[in-house]
């Protein structure tokens, strides 16, 4: 046989790979999640736009409410005046006396004492969005915002990203981290991620140095990524730990995130912990540190 | 829309799951990895329909996802994946092809996958080049050079450049 009949055998090997009967329930156990997946994120998406535009509907009706009219009162004045029978007519000086004394309808601060005055509860009103429905809007404020600060890191990096992928790895009372990939196709396949942890309080991204400030901590966490690594390298490389090189630069926006257990993890690039190869290296050679909680104030 | 394309990719999927099965076993040589590596590519392309742009490369882009699957499980897996190499190489030597098999699968990830895709899928250069993100003739010039590695003459066509 030459080398070209040995090609076409090989190509005839290749054709004739027996295909597993469950690769087709695979596959469609697959698309189904990846449907529901989609489905899901397409329910966030509208409700995010609805409750955007109810808040907005509801903004616009409690302005109204309180822009005065042209009898200087607010609209909750005068619906209270009407209802206890005290309406005064727009020329009437007394008027002006009873506002004074109540207070004048700038001064006073917008909101609370107008919505208490006319009865109205808020709730009832439409005026709250309800705790669920706030939360869903953090959440989607969170993720926006993790993706502007990507969009950005990749914009810096000139990276094209070809298939961006996202997942939440802590979603608790405080924090929401989004971590953020993206591959970028072209002669060699490069990839990217991003980890943002972001306040649910401030909807802000918080770095490491802000959260860790002060160099001691920097140098704790620094110290203690050294010592896995070093640990690492011995049960790669048996116990020849006399040469390791493990010197991680941990910098004040190191790449970080808590973990189910609200353990800071340290994320490091492949470049940023060379000649460590560990079980949590994924593919792109990101790396993986967890730190005690105990080292950390 | 955007559930049109979902159907589109879903169809594309299933019509062609086989391929991609023998695409991914091809690199891996495990059933089981090769379902994971499907499986995983499957879902990540249906997730990703809505992005998309043009239908028409669909199959390529699915292709594509599927590839990188596979060479990221690759290396993810490397040592591992050296040695069952390595053994299943070992194994196979009363073959006669045994030194073209072991050519093929020492070749790096992105010249074997010009042979996968071109000879064994039987993409055409184009779509070939396409899903490896490279232009033609970069990608006529590569193959050229890879089948000379392999020691191999299959035509003119791949002489051109």
């Amino acid at each position: 046989m030459n080398r070209n009949e040995e090609f076409e055998q090989l190509i005839r090997e290749y054709r004739d790979t027996p295909v597993p009967q469950s690769a087709s329930d695979t596959v469609k156990d697959a698309i189904d999640r990846g449907c529901a997946q989609a489905a899901k994120r397409r329910r966030m998406m509208y409700i995010g736009g609805a409750f955007g535009t109810c808040a907005a509907a509801a903004l616009v009706l409690l302005l109204i409410w309180l822009v005065p009219g042209k009898d200087g009162m607010i609209r909750g004045e005068r619906q209270d005046n009407a209802l206890n029978g005290s309406e005064k007519n727009p020329g009437d000086p007394m008027m002006f006396e009873d506002s004074a004394a109540l207070g004048d309808a700038d001064d006073r601060p917008v909101g609370a004492v107008e919505v208490a005055d006319t009865g109205a509860d808020p709730v009832a009103a439409g005026f709250s969005l309800g705790r669920e429905a706030d939360e869903l809007m953090t959440e989607e404020n969170c993720i926006v915002k993790a993706l502007e600060c990507f969009e950005e890191e990749m914009a810096q990096r000139q990276f094209v990203a070809t298939l961006v992928d996202s997942e939440v790895l802590t979603n608790n009372d405080r924090w929401f981290t989004l971590a953020v990939c993206a591959t970028e196709s072209g002669n060699e396949d490069r990839e990217i991620r991003g980890y943002y942890n972001i306040d649910k309080t401030s909807c802000e991204v918080v770095t490491l140095a802000q959260l860790y400030g002060g160099a001691d901590n920097l140098s704790v966490i620094r110290e203690e990524v050294s010592r896995q690594m070093k640990e690492r390298q011995k049960a790669d490389t048996g116990n020849q730990t006399e040469n390791a090189q493990a010197q991680p630069v941990i910098s004040e926006n190191q790449s970080y995130y808590f973990n189910s257990t609200e353990e800071l993890v340290i994320v490091l690039e492949a470049d940023e912990a060379e000649n460590v190869q560990s079980p949590t290296e994924d593919a792109a050679g990101y790396r993986e540190f967890v730190i005690p909680t105990a080292l950390l104030p | 829309m955007k559930q049109d394309k979902e159907k589109l990719i879903g169809g594309i999927l299933m019509d062609n799951y086989q391929k991609y099965y023998r695409l991914a076993y091809s690199y891996v040589h495990s059933e089981q990895d090769a379902l994971d590596i499907v499986q995983e590519g499957a879902y990540k392309a249906i997730r990703h329909a809505h992005s998309l742009q043009n239908e028409e490369y669909a199959k390529t882009w699915i292709y594509r996802i599927m590839m990188n699957e596979a060479v990221n499980f690759v290396r993810k897996n490397r040592k591992d994946f050296t040695e069952i190499q390595e053994d299943s190489a070992a194994k196979e030597d009363s073959y006669q092809d045994v030194d073209l098999r072991k050519a093929v699968d020492a070749l790096d990830e992105e010249e074997k996958a010009l042979i996968v895709l071109h000879f064994f899928e039987d993409l055409t250069i184009e779509q070939t080049a396409k899903v490896l993100g490279l232009n033609l003739s970069t990608a006529k010039s590569r193959l050229y050079r890879v089948l000379s590695k392999l020691k191999l003459k299959l035509g003119d066509e791949y002489e051109s450049e």
